[in-house]
C-alpha cells in the first residue's frame, strides 16, 4: 500500500477551501438580493396593490416624478442619514480610540452604557427621548430626529471600530509621534486611515440604520420632518404603492452603478495624479452620503497627494450639518400662515392639502401617525404644538377628558351642516364641543367565496376547526374580547375580570385557529391566498372588493362595532383660524368625496355621499345597511391592563 | 461561545489618561448623559409609577410594575426572544463569516466594492424588503412555484407565517451586521500567517479553526453583539413573517407604550431588559479580562 | 549629547530601569547590551518620550527633555516592528517627518530623495510597506527615521528580523551611514557580536542596571563582572581562590578542582579571596608538543567541533578534571590536527586571564 501523498493533499484543500468560499459568497449575495430583485420587479407591476403580478407598465415611475412629498421625505431622509452617519462616524471613532488608547476609570460602565441603545427598544427611546427634549424646551424637528439617529448610530460604528483596533500594532502610533506628529495628527494621519475598512463598515450600518428608522424617528420628528420610512409605512394601509418600489429601484440602481464605476469615477478625478490615494477614503463620502452636502466633497488632487482626502469632506460636511441644524430651529413662524396637522398616515390626501394650500396660501405640515396611542402619548408630551389632531373615538374621550382639546367655533365652519345627525353627539363627545365625525368604519369578516363555500354569517362560522390556518385577524386584543362578548351577548364596553373570564375559553379555542394577526395590512394575506378568512377593518375589506368582488364582507351576525374618526383642534394650537379653515375645507362636498374615493371608509358627510357613484355606494364594507353600531368607549387602566395581559397570555400559549 | 466584543482595551501600552484624554472623551460621554443616561433615567423614574385611568402617569411609588414584569409570561417571552436571536447570531455567523472572509482576500477596490453592495440592499425600505420575501415565501409564491417546477414538492409548503419564515427574516435582516465587522477583522490579517500554518503541515480546515477564527475573534464578537443584542428586542419580522402569533419582548414592551397605555410597566420592563443586558455584559467583560 | 542622570522606571513592583546614569556623546555609535528583559528598550522608550520616568532626568543637547512628548523631541525611532505606515507609500512613510514639520515641499523632495538614495531605494518609492521584503522594509524605516535630521537616532533591535547574511550587510551600512551622517546612534541589542561590530562605546545592561560602559575592547577584554565576562563573547568562567602572594610582582590563585596559575599581582583586587577567573577560548594556546608559556598545563581532548574556520575543543585538565573550551584556528593542513582523545599541552598568558570579582 502507498502512503498517502502528504505534500499534494493541502495544496487541493486551500484550492477547494477558497473556491467553496467563493461559491458561498455568491449565494449569500444571492439571498441578500433575492428579495431585491423580486421588489425592483414589482415596481413594474401594473396591479395597485403591489401582490399579485398583474402586467407590465412604467406608470409607478411617473406617478414617482410628480410626487413631491415622496421625494421630499427622500431628501430628508438622505440628508438625516448623512448627517447621522457623519456625527456617528466622529463620535464613534473617536471613542473607541480613547477607550484603546487609555485606561479609563469606569471603561467597563463607560462601555456597557454605549451598547445601551442597541438594546433598548425603539418605542422606550423614542418616548424617553421625546420627553427629554420637551423638557429641554428644545423644538421637535430636524435637530431632534439627527440627535436620536446619531444616539443609536454611532455605537454600531465605535463597536466595528474596536474590533479593528484590537491588534493594531501599538508601534504605528508611536512611529508617528516619533516622527514629529502631534497626537491629533497620528490619530487623523495615521490611525484614521489604518481604520477606514471598519470606519467604511460602521458608517454604512450606521447609515442603512438611519435610512430604514421608524419607530425613533416618529417620536422625535416635528410636523416638517417627514421620513421616507414614516411615509412608507403609511402606505400599507392602502396597500404599499409600487411607486415605492420604483423609487427603492431608482435609488438602488443610481448607488449600485455608482458603486461599480467608482474605479473608474476615481480614475477620472484623479487623471493626471501619480499617487493614488486608498480607496476607501474616496469612497465613503461619495457614496454613503448621496445628498446635497456630499456633493462638495472636494476630489483628491495630484498636488495635495498626502492628505487624507475625507477630512476636508468630513469637516465640510460637519459644517453644514451645524449651519443646516441652526437655520431649522431659529426659523420664525407666523401665526396662521401654517397649520400643523396630525393625521392618520395617508388618510388626507395630497390633492385635497395641495387645493387648500392654493386657496388660502396657508402652509400645511402633515405629519402622520399610525396607532391613536402613539399620537396620544406624543400629544400628551408636549414638544410640537399641533392645530388639528385626529383621534379615533376612545381616544378622543380621552383628549376630551383631559383636557387636551380646544371647543370649535362653529361660526367658522359653515360646512358643518353636511354631517349627517346620525354621527353627532356621541358618547365620546356628547355636546359635539370638540370634534368632527371625519370618516366611519366597522370591523367585519371577509370571505373568499372561491375558496369557503359554505355561508359565513357571524364569528362562529369563522371559527370552525375546518378553517384551522386559513384565518387572519386584526392583532389588537380589544378587538378579540369584544368579538367574544358580542357572541357570549356581553356588553362589549363592560370589560371586568369576571367577564373577560368567561370569554377566555372561547378566546383560547379562536387563537388556536388563526394563522396571522395582523392590524395594518391584513389584506395582504387574503389577496396572496395565503388564507381565506378574515376578520378585518372595513377598509381594508373595502380595499380587497374594490380589487376582487370574490372578497364578500359580512357583518357578523352576533354583533359588531364602528369605529369613528374625529377631527379635533388642540389646546396648544397658535393657528386656530387656519386650523378651522382647513377644517371647514375638508368638509365641503366636493372636497369631502375626494377623501372618500382614496379611503373607501364611511363618510358622514352626507353632501359629499350624493357624489359616489353607484359601485362606491354599493361597496358593503363601506356603506353597511346600518349607519352606525356600538361603538369603543373609554376603559379604566385596570381593564386596559386585563386585556392586555389575558391577550398576551393567550399568545403565548399558542402552539 | 464568544458572545460579547471585548472592549477593554488590548492596547499593552495604554495608560491612564490625563485631563486631556478625559476631555476629548468628554464630547462622547456627553452624549451618553444626555441621550442615554438620562432618558433611562426618565424610564426608571416611571417604572417605579402609577399610570391613572386615561393612561398618564402619575408620580406614586409602587413596586407593581416590577412585581408583574417577573410573571413567568414574561419570563417565558424573554426567554423565546433571546432564543431567536442566539439562532438567527449561529446562522449569521456560518452564513457571513465564509463570505466576510472571501470579500477581504479580495483585491482591495474589489473589496470595497463588495462590502457596499452587501450593505445596498438594506437601503431600502424595511417593509417593501419583508413584503418581497412575503411574496417569495407565501403558498403560491417563487419559492414553491420552483421547488414545484423542479418537481421537489407537490403541493406547497408552508414556509409563511412559520417559526423558518422568522428566521429567514430575522437572518436576512442582520447578515450584513455580521458579515461587516468580520471583514474589518479579516482584512486586516496578516495572509502570511495562514500560510505558516499550511507550512507548518495544517489542513484547511485546522487552519480555519487555529488561525483564522482564533485571530478574526473580535470581528465574530463585534458582529455577535451587532446581531444578538438588537435581534432580541425585534419584533416588525416576528410579526410580518410570523403571522405575530408568538409574542416576543419587543411586542410586549411596545404595546405598554401604545394600545395598553401603561407606559410604567413598560418602563418597567425596559429597566429590567436594559439591566439584564448591562449586567451580563459587565459579567462577560470581568471574566474576559481575568481570563488574560 | 543625551545625559541621562537617575533614570528610574518601575512597572508596578518590577523595576525595569534602575537608578541609570549615561551620559552619550555627539556623533558617538552607542550600544545597549543585554539579554532580553533586562530593561534596554525600556530605557530607549524613555529616551524616545514614550514612558515617563519614575525618577531622573534627561538633558538632550543642554536641555531638559523629560517632560516633553515624543513629537516635541530631536529624537527618531527605527522600531523593531519597523511599524511602517501600511496605508502610505515609501515615498510618504519617509516623508512624513518632514510633513509633521511643516518642511517646503521642494525641500522635502530633495531631502527624501536624498535618503532614498542613501539607503538605496531608488525605484521602490511607490511601492506599499506590504510589497518590500524585510531588508526593504528596514531600510525605509531607517530612511524615516534619520530623514528629519534627528540629533540622536534610537534603533530598537531593528535588526532581529532579518537573516544572517543580511544582518551583517546591514550592520556595515548602518556603520557607514553613521559615520557619514554624524548622527548619534542609540542602538538597542541583545546579540552581543552586533554590538561589538557596530558601536564605538557598549553599554552592558542587566537586570535594569548598567554593569559597564566601554569600548568594544574594554569591554571584551577586560569585562568588569562575571555577567559581563559571560555575556561578552565566550568565555570560561571558573571559580578560583588565592593561594599565595610572591612579593609584588605575581600571586598564585587555586582554580577549584586543584589547576594552579600564576597571575600579576595587581590582577587579584587585595582583600578578595574568592573570584571567577575569565578566560576567552582564544586565548588558550594548544599544541600536542611541550610549548613556552607563563602557565602551562596538560590537558585530555573530550570533544571536538568543526566551525569551519575554527575549530572548538571541550578540554579537561589533568589537574583537578577542570573543563575548559579551547578554539584552534584551522589554518592549514601542515599544522598537526587535534582530534578527540588527544592529550595536549596548554598554555596561558596572565595577562589573558580576567578576574571577576
Amino acid at each position: 500500500m502507498h502512503a498517502p501523498d502528504i505534500s499534494r493533499r493541502p495544496v487541493s484543500g486551500i484550492k477547494m477551501m477558497r473556491r467553496g468560499f467563493g461559491v458561498w459568497t455568491a449565494l449569500v449575495f444571492a439571498f441578500l438580493y433575492l428579495p431585491i430583485i423580486v421588489l425592483i420587479a414589482y415596481s413594474f407591476n401594473s396591479s395597485r396593490l403591489n401582490i399579485l403580478w398583474e402586467g407590465f407598465t412604467m406608470k409607478w415611475y411617473a406617478a414617482l416624478a410628480g410626487n413631491t412629498p415622496i421625494i421630499r421625505a427622500l431628501k430628508n431622509t438622505l440628508y438625516i442619514g448623512a448627517l447621522a452617519t457623519v456625527f456617528s462616524i466622529i463620535i464613534g471613532t473617536t471613542g473607541a480610540w480613547l477607550l484603546y488608547r487609555h485606561k479609563y476609570r469606569f471603561a467597563r460602565a463607560i462601555q456597557a452604557l454605549v451598547c445601551v441603545p442597541m438594546i433598548m427598544p425603539e418605542i422606550v427611546m423614542g418616548i424617553s427621548l421625546l420627553i427629554f427634549f420637551t423638557v429641554l424646551k428644545m423644538e421637535l424637528g430636524f435637530t431632534t430626529v439627527v440627535i436620536a439617529h446619531v444616539t443609536f448610530c454611532f455605537p454600531f460604528v465605535l463597536v466595528a471600530v474596536q474590533a479593528r483596533l484590537d491588534g493594531l500594532d501599538p508601534a504605528l502610533e508611536e512611529a508617528a509621534l516619533d516622527l514629529g506628529a502631534t497626537p491629533l495628527q497620528a490619530f487623523r494621519l495615521v490611525i484614521v486611515p489604518c481604520l477606514w475598512p471598519a470606519i467604511l463598515s460602521g458608517g454604512l450600518m450606521a447609515f442603512t440604520l438611519s435610512m430604514d428608522e421608524l419607530i425613533i424617528t416618529f417620536f422625535t420628528r416635528g410636523p416638517t420632518s417627514p421620513t421616507l420610512p414614516t411615509v412608507v409605512f403609511g402606505m400599507v394601509k392602502k396597500g404599499l404603492d409600487p411607486m415605492i418600489n420604483a423609487l427603492s429601484t431608482v435609488f438602488l440602481v443610481t448607488t449600485i452603478a455608482f458603486v461599480l464605476f467608482s474605479e473608474y469615477l476615481r480614475r477620472l478625478a484623479s487623471e493626471s495624479g501619480q499617487s493614488t490615494p486608498t480607496p476607501p477614503a474616496t469612497l465613503l463620502p461619495k457614496t454613503a452620503s448621496p445628498t446635497p452636502a456630499s456633493t462638495t466633497t472636494p476630489t483628491p488632487t495630484p498636488m495635495k497627494k498626502h492628505s487624507i482626502p475625507v477630512r476636508p469632506a468630513a469637516i465640510a460636511i460637519a459644517a453644514a450639518a451645524v449651519a443646516a441644524l441652526a437655520a431649522t430651529s431659529c426659523a420664525p413662524r407666523a401665526t396662521d400662515k401654517e397649520v400643523n396637522v396630525f393625521a392618520w398616515s395617508e388618510y388626507i390626501p395630497q390633492a385635497v392639502i395641495d387645493g387648500f394650500t392654493k386657496e388660502t396660501g396657508i402652509k400645511v405640515n402633515y405629519e402622520t401617525f399610525s396607532s391613536g396611542e402613539e399620537m396620544l402619548a406624543k400629544v400628551l408630551a408636549g414638544g410640537t404644538a399641533y392645530d388639528l389632531v385626529q383621534p379615533c373615538d376612545y381616544i378622543a374621550e380621552v383628549m376630551v377628558k383631559e383636557d387636551l382639546l380646544t371647543p370649535l367655533d362653529y361660526d367658522k365652519l359653515p360646512n358643518f351642516k353636511n354631517i349627517l345627525p346620525e354621527f353627532l353627539n356621541l358618547p365620546y363627545d356628547p355636546d359635539q364641543k370638540f370634534t368632527i365625525p371625519f370618516m366611519i368604519s366597522t370591523v367585519g369578516i371577509v370571505v373568499n367565496t372561491e375558496k369557503i363555500k359554505d355561508p359565513v354569517r357571524g364569528y362562529a362560522d369563522v371559527f370552525q376547526d375546518k378553517h384551522k390556518g386559513r384565518i387572519v385577524v386584526v392583532d389588537d386584543g380589544r378587538e378579540l374580547v369584544s368579538w367574544a362578548f358580542s357572541t357570549l351577548g356581553i356588553d362589549i364596553n363592560n370589560i371586568t375580570p369576571g367577564n373577560l373570564a368567561k370569554a377566555r375559553p372561547m378566546l383560547e379555542r379562536w387563537m388556536g385557529l388563526v394563522k396571522i394577526f395582523d392590524s395594518d395590512s391584513p389584506k395582504t394575506a387574503l389577496t396572496n391566498g395565503d388564507v381565506d378568512l378574515g376578520i378585518v377593518w372595513g377598509g381594508e375589506a373595502a380595499i380587497l372588493w374594490k380589487e376582487n368582488k370574490k372578497f364578500q364582507y359580512v357583518l357578523p351576525a352576533e354583533g359588531t362595532h364602528s369605529f369613528v374618526d374625529v377631527f379635533a383642534i388642540s389646546n396648544k394650537s397658535k393657528n386656530r383660524d387656519a386650523a378651522h379653515k382647513f377644517l371647514d375645507y375638508t368638509l365641503r362636498p366636493e372636497i369631502s368625496v375626494l377623501i372618500s374615493r382614496d379611503f373607501p371608509y364611511t363618510n358622514p358627510n352626507g353632501s359629499a355621499r350624493k357624489l359616489l357613484d353607484t359601485e362606491e355606494l354599493a361597496n358593503p364594507a363601506s356603506y353597511p345597511p346600518k349607519g352606525l353600531y356600538e361603538i369603543f368607549r373609554h376603559i379604566d387602566g385596570k381593564a386596559g391592563e386585563d386585556i392586555d395581559a389575558l391577550y398576551t397570555d393567550l399568545k403565548n400559549a399558542i402552539k | 461561545m464568544q458572545t460579547i466584543a471585548k472592549f477593554e482595551t488590548n492596547n499593552p501600552r495604554a495608560r491612564a489618561p490625563r485631563l486631556a484624554g478625559w476631555l476629548l472623551l468628554a464630547p462622547m460621554l456627553t452624549w451618553l448623559l444626555l441621550f442615554v443616561i438620562a432618558p433611562m433615567a426618565i424610564l426608571f423614574v416611571y417604572s417605579f409609577c402609577r399610570r391613572d385611568d386615561l393612561g398618564r402617569v402619575v408620580h406614586e411609588f409602587t413596586w407593581e410594575n416590577y412585581a408583574r414584569a417577573f410573571d413567568p409570561i414574561y419570563l417565558n417571552i424573554l426567554g423565546r426572544s433571546i432564543g431567536y436571536a442566539a439562532i438567527t447570531t449561529l446562522i449569521c455567523i456560518a452564513a457571513g463569516f465564509p463570505a466576510a472572509w472571501f470579500i477581504a482576500r479580495q483585491p482591495p477596490v474589489m473589496r470595497n466594492r463588495l462590502v457596499m453592495l452587501v450593505m445596498i440592499p438594506f437601503w431600502t425600505s424595511f417593509l417593501i424588503r419583508t413584503y418581497a420575501w412575503i411574496t417569495i415565501l407565501k403558498e403560491q409564491g417563487l419559492m414553491n412555484g420552483l421547488l414545484h417546477a423542479a418537481g421537489l414538492t407537490a403541493a406547497p409548503v408552508e414556509f409563511l407565517y412559520t417559526p423558518a419564515a422568522v428566521i429567514i427574516g430575522l437572518v436576512y435582516a442582520y447578515l450584513p451586521f455580521m458579515i461587516l465587522p468580520i471583514y474589518g477583522s479579516a482584512e486586516k490579517l496578516d495572509f502570511a500567517l495562514v500560510e505558516a500554518a499550511y507550512d507548518l503541515g495544517a489542513g484547511p480546515l485546522r487552519v480555519f479553526r487555529e488561525i483564522i477564527i482564533p485571530l478574526t475573534r473580535p470581528g465574530i464578537a463585534a458582529g455577535t453583539l451587532l446581531t444578538f443584542v438588537p435581534a432580541i428586542g425585534m419584533f416588525a419580522i416576528t410579526d410580518l413573517m410570523g403571522g405575530a402569533k408568538v409574542p416576543m419582548i419587543g411586542n410586549v414592551i411596545q404595546k405598554q407604550f401604545g394600545g395598553a397605555r401603561n407606559a410604567p410597566f413598560g418602563a418597567a420592563l425596559g429597566v429590567i431588559f436594559t439591566l439584564m443586558f448591562i449586567i451580563a455584559y459587565t459579567l462577560a467583560q470581568r471574566r474576559r479580562s481575568s481570563e488574560q | 549629547m543625551i545625559d541621562i542622570r537617575g533614570i528610574t522606571k518601575r512597572f508596578g513592583e518590577i523595576t525595569a530601569v534602575d537608578n541609570v546614569h549615561l551620559h552619550i556623546e555627539a556623533g558617538e555609535f552607542i550600544t545597549l547590551l543585554g539579554p532580553s528583559g533586562c530593561g534596554k528598550t525600556t530605557l530607549l522608550r524613555v529616551i524616545s518620550g514614550f514612558e515617563p520616568p519614575d525618577a531622573g532626568t534627561i538633558h538632550l543637547a543642554g536641555q531638559d527633555v523629560t517632560h516633553h512628548p515624543p513629537y516635541r523631541r530631536s529624537v527618531n525611532q527605527v522600531f523593531q516592528s519597523y511599524a511602517l505606515f501600511p496605508h502610505m507609500t515609501v515615498r510618504q512613510n519617509i516623508a512624513f517627518g518632514l510633513r509633521m514639520k511643516k518642511t517646503p515641499a521642494a525641500e522635502t523632495a530633495a531631502r527624501v530623495d536624498e535618503a532614498i538614495d542613501l539607503v538605496a531605494l531608488r525605484g521602490y518609492e511607490h511601492r506599499r510597506p506590504h510589497q518590500l521584503s524585510g531588508g526593504q522594509r528596514q531600510r525605509v524605516a531607517l530612511a524615516r527615521a534619520l530623514v528629519p535630521n534627528p540629533h540622536v537616532l534610537l534603533l530598537d533591535e531593528p535588526l532581529s528580523a532579518l537573516d544572517a547574511k543580511l544582518r551583517r550587510q546591514m550592520q556595515l551600512e548602518l556603520k557607514r551611514i553613521q559615520k557619514r551622517l554624524g548622527v548619534t546612534f542609540v542602538f538597542v541589542t541583545h546579540d552581543q557580536e552586533e554590538a561589538l561590530t557596530m558601536s564605538d562605546r557598549i553599554a552592558v545592561i542587566n537586570q535594569g542596571r548598567i554593569e559597564q560602559i566601554g569600548t568594544p575592547g574594554e569591554v571584551y577584554h577586560h569585562p568588569r563582572t562575571a555577567f559581563v565576562a559571560d555575556f561578552i563573547g565566550e568565555a570560561n568562567l571558573v571559580p578560583a581562590t588565592l593561594a599565595s602572594r610572591n612579593g609584588a610582582s605575581t600571586c598564585v590563585v587555586r582554580l577549584d578542582g586543584g589547576l594552579l596559575l600564576t597571575l600579576k599581582a595587581g590582577q587579584w583586587p587585595d582583600g578578595l579571596r574568592r573570584a571567577h577567573l575569565a578566560i576567552r577560548p582564544e586565548k588558550i594556546l594548544i599544541s600536542k608538543t611541550l610549548i613556552q608559556e607563563e602557565n602551562v598545563f596538560e590537558a585530555r581532548v573530550t570533544g571536538e567541533v568543526f566551525q569551519g574556520v575554527i575549530d572548538r575543543l571541550s578540554l579537561e585538565c589533568d589537574a583537578g578534571g577542570i573543563r575548559l573550551m579551547a578554539v584552534v584556528a584551522n589554518e592549514s593542513a601542515i599544522m598537526e590536527a587535534i582530534h578527540e582523545g588527544d592529550r595536549v599541552w596548554c598554555g596561558l598568558h596572565s595577562d589573558d586571564v580576567v578576574v571577576v570579582p
